[in-house]
């Protein structure tokens, strides 16, 4: 008996690590892609409460969304769990009239701040930030210490 | 073939062994558990080596011994031969690792 369920056991594993194997890349890419729906699906809920509460205040000449444009040569995985971060920062940001943000609070959020991610440190430089109803704010991430 | 040889090719061969084995079979247990499979499998791969390492020495304080005795007994010519077995152990560990990385970044 135990002669037929060992071999057979081992072809189970040897077949199964084949084909994970074989079909590895297309599941990272599958994986990678449900990261950045989660990630954009975050940023687009985040932004959706903001709007509603908004509405609910009628209120003109808010900032309705923060995009984060993020220049880094990081691995994806480290770029995108950075971006969620710096989302969750800024979307305090969202709701605020536009003629009363403190330009100085923004360089002071960001600019050379230091995040975690992944159990190491990254420096995060504002190069600019445009204010507007659609605030866009450019961003460079590089590991601490480098 | 000579008694040391044997202890040289087995070493190298169990250091691989649990390296490829470990990273491949963990790459399986990713899968199961919707991880990323590549990265971990690298992720593995990287920290499996000094394991694998510790394996194929046996994992106890023999190899320490030997050392001990080999510089304090002058005993040099068993220290040599100790050396070499770490260094087989070394080369399959890295070798396992080498595969994987190639097998990783390929795709």
């Amino acid at each position: 008996m135990r002669k037929i369920i060992s071999p057979l056991l081992l072809g189970i594993l040897a077949g199964a690590i084949a084909v994970s194997l074989f079909h590895a890349s297309t599941m990272e890419q599958l994986y990678w892609e449900k990261e950045k729906l989660r990630v954009e699906l975050f940023e687009t809920t985040e932004r959706l409460q903001k709007i509603e509460s908004l509405w609910e205040e009628h209120q003109e000449g808010d900032i309705r969304s923060v995009s984060i444009q993020l220049n880094d040569d990081l691995n994806a995985f480290t770029a995108l769990a950075l971006r969620q971060a710096l989302t969750e920062i800024s979307s305090g940001l969202v709701g605020e009239p536009v003629e009363n943000v403190d330009y100085e609070l923004i360089l002071a959020l960001f600019h050379q701040r230091k995040l975690s991610v992944e159990e190491k440190d990254y420096l995060i430089t504002v190069n600019w930030a445009f204010i507007a109803r659609e605030a866009v704010i450019n961003l460079t991430a590089v590991p601490a210490g480098e | 073939m000579d008694k040391f040889w044997q202890s040289l090719i087995l070493t190298f061969c169990v250091a691989l062994g649990v390296n490829l084995g470990g990273s491949l079979v963990g790459a399986l247990g990713a899968v199961i558990t919707q991880r990323p499979p590549l990265k971990t499998m690298l992720e593995l791969s990287g920290e499996l080596k000094i394991w694998a390492l510790v394996a194929a020495l046996g994992g106890t304080f023999g190899v320490i011994k030997v050392f001990e005795a080999g510089v304090f007994g002058r005993q040099f010519h068993d220290l040599a031969k100790q050396l070499l077995v770490v260094c087989s152990a070394f080369l399959g560990a890295h070798l396992g690792y080498w595969i994987i990385l190639s097998l990783g970044a390929e795709r």
